[in-house]
């Protein structure tokens, strides 16, 4: 296993007919971990939770508007409970990050920003961090409104 | 172009929409107005409204492109052989998801 100056394994392929050696951009050893290796993670991980809420969503909100407008507003009405403020809380972290650093991502795909791309992750934390605690004032007024378990 | 580079460039177009799209969607279930309740009739009178009837099948059908196709990316990427077999399943789970949600969009406009 040789180590290149990227700090990524080499790895022979073994899916292509060539048989040549090609870096792994997604090798999971946290010791090989520079900040564009953690943005690469974060975006998978948030990009695939995002996904199974999308999925989930679509089959939840159609199961209860296919049951009829009263079954609807008294399922939206039990999930406002404290619990699933908190999911949804983690859901904007989620797609906050997902969306800005795919902002960087496509910056850097145009070339721009390339050579700089340490100080645009932390400009990305940053601004992320700006968005969450502004955008949390109204999910913590919600966590206070609501119960811990509303009443269907 | 290989169909690689279009799933690629299609990637990065979705993703542009998707920050308009997930913007509205979220910000108007979250941010305004709070601690509203959602109700089918209000849910119903909103989606009448074309901008939000745009933004709503917007997301099912380009939000759904771009998850599963992102799952492909993950997939190939650690496990290129399965890549044509992941392509027909996420395929037929984006079609069936898309096709599931729109019956509930239809149920919302038709609704008087």
């Amino acid at each position: 296993m040789a180590l290149n100056k990227g700090g990524y394994t080499a790895k022979k392929a073994k899916c292509c007919q060539m048989n040549r050696e090609v870096r792994v951009y997604a090798d999971l050893k946290p010791r090989y971990f520079r900040t564009g290796m953690w943005s690469h993670l974060l975006h998978r991980v948030s990009g695939i939770a995002i996904t199974f809420f999308l999925l989930l969503h679509i089959w939840e909100v159609t199961s209860v508007t296919r049951g009829g407008s009263a079954g609807f507003d008294r399922t939206m009405a039990g999930l406002s409970s404290k619990l699933f403020v908190i999911g949804e809380w983690f859901l904007f972290l989620a797609i906050t990050f997902h969306g800005i650093n795919g902002v960087r991502l496509m910056l850097h795909d145009l070339g721009w920003g390339v050579r700089k791309q340490k100080a645009l992750f932390w400009t990305v934390f940053g601004l992320c961090a700006v968005l969450i605690a502004a955008g949390s004032y109204y999910f913590i007024m919600r966590f206070l409104a609501y119960p811990w378990a509303a009443a269907h | 172009m290989k169909g690689s580079l279009w799933a690629w460039i299609i990637q990065r177009i979705s993703a542009v929409l998707l920050l308009v799209f997930v913007g509205v969607h979220f910000g108007i279930m979250h941010f305004v107005d709070p601690t509203v309740e959602i109700t089918f009739a209000d849910t119903s009178l909103r989606l009448k409204n074309v901008l939000y009837a745009i933004v709503d099948s917007g997301l099912l059908a380009v939000g759904l492109f771009h998850g599963l196709n992102g799952l492909r990316a993950i997939i190939i990427d650690y496990w290129p052989r399965a890549s044509r077999t992941a392509t027909y399943i996420l395929t037929v789970v984006g079609l069936a998801a898309c096709g599931w949600g729109s019956t509930a969009l239809f149920l919302f406009l038709n609704a008087k």
